[in-house]
């Protein structure tokens, strides 16, 4: 489900100047 | 129905520029505010600041929407004045629910610099005032036992080492970097209560504290920086509400298990 709602948004024109960007949908699993 | 609906956000720096459009974009998605700046300027920054009129212009922008808003003046380098105007905030709004650590100056550029004065007053805007942002912010939080979101707001500075060789110049990028730091450990601390920590990486925005005769001064005058300067997408400078519309998808359920992420709404600045 976020995975799903990350993608929309990343897709969306909202997103319109965000590009070679890693962005992690992990609960926070990358920064422990 | 919005998508932050019934929400309450405490946003610094929000008399114009980033602040006002982070208010007017989360108040279109349902979100009362809670507005802070300084509305004064500071002898290091050479380009105007805020003015009380500019917040004055973003209070009649969020009531026009019908949201709610307290909008006071105070200096994020002050935690008691901060302190004191969530606290206003939050008994005439019902709490707080995310918190934007938006304020910051960026004293580049200045003739005839005091660079030791420049370093501090940028780190002190820049990096201590968005500690005690959070710092103000999260007993609230943790006490009210409903979660929250929170986006510290840095900078392409924030993860390459631009800004040039001026004492406000060295400080920005520290500072920026430095709130990086303070992001992924309040990530950590706040992840057992439900609170969720990221920064926003901008590159260069549409507003008053980058389109302005210092700032292109700046840019001028080292062609190394402004060649660093340009994004990978055909576009010269963002708007406010491109970094409005990334905060708002990290402030909102759809983020619901992001945290501790550094994002970039840059062009691409920082890939190249």
């Amino acid at each position: 489900m976020g995975r799903v709602e990350g993608l929309v948004f990343l897709a969306s024109d909202e997103a319109r100047y965000i590009t070679g960007v890693p962005l992690p949908v992990d609960a926070g699993a990358v920064i422990k | 129905m919005g998508r932050v609906d019934g929400k309450v956000a405490f946003i610094t720096g929000a008399a114009r520029g980033q602040g006002r459009s982070h208010a007017i974009r989360l108040a279109e998605e349902g979100a009362d505010i809670i507005a802070v700046d300084l509305c004064e300027q500071i002898a290091t920054v050479e380009y105007p600041m805020a003015t009380p009129e500019d917040l004055a212009e973003t209070v009649k922008e969020v009531e026009a929407l019908d949201r709610r808003i307290v909008a006071k003046q105070a200096d994020v380098r002050d935690q008691a004045a901060l302190k004191a105007v969530l606290d206003e905030g939050v008994a005439q709004l019902g709490g707080v629910d995310i918190v934007l650590a938006n304020a910051g100056i960026a004293p580049m550029g200045a003739e005839d610099e005091d660079r030791i004065a420049s370093w501090r007053d940028v780190v002190d805007v820049n990096l201590t005032g968005v500690w005690n942002t959070v710092e103000v912010a999260v007993p609230r939080l943790v006490e009210q036992g409903r979660g929250g979101a929170i986006v510290l707001t840095s900078s392409t500075a924030g993860l390459k080492g631009i800004g040039g060789e001026s004492g406000g110049g060295l400080g920005y990028t520290a500072s920026k970097h430095g709130v990086v730091g303070l992001m992924r450990a309040y990530a950590t601390n706040l992840a057992q209560h439900n609170i969720r920590v990221n920064s926003v990486h901008p590159t260069g925005v549409n507003t008053p504290m980058v389109v302005n005769e210092v700032m292109q001064r700046f840019l001028e005058q080292d062609p190394s920086v402004a060649g660093a300067m340009a994004n990978l997408l055909p576009v010269e400078l963002v708007e406010p509400v491109d970094i409005s519309n990334a905060i708002l998808w990290l402030v909102s359920d759809e983020a619901r298990y992001v945290t501790g992420v550094t994002l970039p709404v840059d062009a691409g600045f920082t890939t190249k």
